[in-house]
């Protein structure tokens, strides 16, 4: 047992020195004025969270979550339905297709957001294809509609394996129950596998939602150079103003939000959802 | 799909002609026959892995045979999906809806057959209160005990009043008590509510209370198709005669008709028909030895052991261990005669036991 104890304590140590001090501090910033170098300068304000609260903000944080909104939306219409197919056909070509689907995740995130530009630039291949057959240029990106694409497609596979690990938990014998039970195949699926899948949508959802609403790469790159997304005004307010205090509070404020979201969704998971079903 | 008599069929509610099934070419039941009638409590008793799970689940649809045919009502029904089937099942494993309440896992297929509230509300609290249940609506599956959740899974698949009930070993996790109690309610409700059961066990002595017809199945074949009665007091083969009840199985000679020596003694038999001096096996029933002073067997008592109403003795005549069962006390360690009237001697070979299968 030592040595279990060991690795408990190196874990807690961990957490401690790489989650918890980072987000300690953060809090601590966004509750303090001064130079954040010299200690005896800092003392205690609200003001922060007042600048965080101008209605310019608050617009980029209500369009952050409407993004992600829209995109934990489309990643659900479709991979529940690809999840559902998976589950279905026999095991080897099951095996074959999670792979696929996780082999994007081997290349670099960045490389493959990348590529999304070529593809989706107004010199790029559909646009060529459009203007060959006289449709002219479309607009494909630094729009919010490259934006949702490109986490789509880079938040998709993080959608579609919490579904599937939950349908393919469900044991056959409970849909075998029903259709003794006089069950059709609809029935089967909306009194059974859909209630039973929640939790995989639900963690599906909280694993989407989460970077959708955090990220600033995709919007940096797929969304042109403005602010379209809290994560990008973090960033800004940190990197490019140095204004830590004021980018602490917007940053405590969208974890509340999110803290806030996962406790409804946990809530959900758990509640009687099924019932609406009948 | 194979060709269906459409003339209406007065033998058998359910019927089964020539069923085999092989899983991975191994075959699992072989050339099953059997018919169950309307009203009646048949089961199918058998050791574990004999396939009585397999030949309950082709009865309610979730498999199909590789060859014969099953009819319900004389029509066949060989490929007609299970929600089509007015069959319902109590499963081995029970297979409640982890995501519903007790209350809820009754009512879902009742609710599937859009009954009102009202009468749902009402046969769900009846069948509750069938299975000692009542008060247990809201309770979570997951909260039940394993004898709990058997006894809802009994209660979701009797509010269904189908024709035909199969029970899949639905007393198995219940403890002796309410096992007893629970036959004895299931065996009223299939005469009350006149449904047909159809129900598998392992267990011999449930087997034999509550049928009114038993089919002791091994190794997918059918053994023996009789009343509980005939079960117990005539088994046709070994196999029957060693898996329903205790019963002392003793090498034999068979010297003529009427006359049989084992254990060193010639003994009167009822039986007749055997080649003469042929071996041949005796099967005797623990309660039918006589004990005494005097008798044709000399034995040693090796031990005795009070088993509620009776004492069981183990003798030990020649070289083999009698089981004997008695009212009166005996000590370990003295000695005793045995005997036994004509009527209690069955004699059997395995080829009599073949013939008659
Ligand atoms: N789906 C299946 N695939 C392969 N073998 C099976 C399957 N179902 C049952 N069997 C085998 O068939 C035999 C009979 O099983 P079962 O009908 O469950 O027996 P019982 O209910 O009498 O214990 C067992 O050897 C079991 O392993
Ligand atoms: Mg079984």
């Amino acid at each position: 047992m030592k040595k279990f104890d060991g690795i408990v304590y190196f874990y807690g140590i961990w957490v401690a020195v790489l989650v918890v001090l980072p987000l300690l501090i953060l809090v601590l910033l966004s509750f303090t004025s001064g130079d954040i170098y010299d200690l005896s300068s800092l003392t205690l304000t609200l003001d922060n969270y007042k600048a965080a609260l101008d209605p310019s903000y608050i617009g980029v944080m209500m369009h952050s979550l409407w993004l992600a909104f829209i995109t934990n939306v489309i990643c659900l219409v479709i991979g529940y339905p690809v999840a559902y197919i998976i589950t279905g056909l026999n095991p080897r070509i099951r095996n074959t297709m999670v792979l696929l689907i996780l082999a994007p995740m081997w290349s670099n995130f960045l490389l493959r957001t990348y590529s999304w530009m070529l593809v989706l630039g107004n010199n790029g291949p559909i646009n060529s294809v459009l203007e060959s057959i006289g449709l002219g240029t479309v607009q494909l990106m630094y729009n919010n509609f490259g934006v949702i694409l490109g986490m789509v497609y880079n938040f998709l596979p993080f959608m579609i394996l919490p579904i599937y690990l939950s349908l393919t938990r469900i044991d056959n014998a409970l849909v075998e129950a029903a259709r003794d039970l006089g069950a059709t195949s609809k029935d089967v699926f909306f009194k059974v596998k859909l209630p039973l899948s929640m939790p995989g949508v639900f963690s599906g959802t909280t694993l989407v939602f989460l970077p959708a609403i955090t990220t600033f790469v995709i919007s940096r790159l797929l969304g042109g150079g403005q602010y379209v997304l809290i994560g990008n005004l973090i960033e800004h307010k940190f990197m490019v103003q140095n204004d830590w205090q004021v980018g602490a509070a917007i940053a405590v404020i969208v974890a509340i939000i999110l803290l806030v979201v996962l406790g409804v969704l946990r809530k959900l998971a758990r509640g009687r959802l099924e019932l609406s079903l009948w | 799909m194979i060709e269906q008599p459409t003339e209406a069929r007065q033998e058998g509610l359910v019927e089964l002609h020539d069923i085999s099934k092989a899983f991975d070419g191994k075959p699992i039941l072989k050339d099953i026959n059997f018919s169950v009638d309307k009203n009646q409590f048949l089961t199918i008793l058998g050791p574990s892995g004999c396939g009585k799970t397999t030949l309950l689940r082709m009865i309610g649809g979730f498999e199909e045979p590789d060859s014969g045919t099953i009819f319900l009502n004389g029509k066949c029904i060989n490929g007609v999906s299970p929600h089509d089937r007015n069959i319902n099942t109590v499963f081995q494993k029970y297979s409640l809806f982890p995501h519903m309440n007790v209350y809820d896992n009754i009512a879902f297929g009742l609710k599937l057959k859009k009954q009102s509230a009202k009468t749902i509300n009402k046969k769900v609290k009846d069948a509750l209160k069938l299975v000692s249940l009542s008060g247990f609506e809201k309770r979570s599956i997951e909260a039940l005990s394993g004898g709990e959740q058997q006894r809802v899974a009994i209660a979701r698949a009797l509010v269904m009043h189908p024709q035909v009930l199969l029970l899949d070993e639905p007393l198995s996790a219940l403890d002796r008590r309410l096992r007893l109690d629970m036959q004895r309610e299931l065996k009223e409700i299939q005469v009350k509510a006149g449904i047909t059961f159809i129900y598998v066990t392992h267990d011999q002595e449930e087997a034999l209370t509550m049928s009114d017809k038993v089919i002791v199945l091994n190794n997918g074949a059918i053994q023996q198709i009789d009343t509980p009665d005939n079960i117990y007091n005539e088994p046709v083969n070994l196999f029957v005669a060693d898996f329903v009840g205790t019963n002392n199985i003793i090498d034999g000679r068979f010297i003529e008709d009427h006359r049989v020596s084992f254990l060193g003694a010639e003994f009167e038999c009822d039986d007749v028909g055997f080649v003469k001096n042929s071996r041949v096996h005796v099967i005797i029933r623990p309660e039918d030895f006589i004990l005494g002073e005097g008798g044709k067997l000399s034995g040693h008592i090796r031990s005795a052991a009070f088993k509620g109403m009776v004492n069981e003795l183990v003798v030990l005549v020649e070289d083999t261990e009698l089981i004997v069962r008695t009212t009166t006390h005996y000590v370990a360690g003295t000695d005793v005669f045995l005997d036994v009237i004509p009527f209690n001697i069955h004699v059997l070979t395995e080829e009599k036991a073949d013939e008659k299968v």
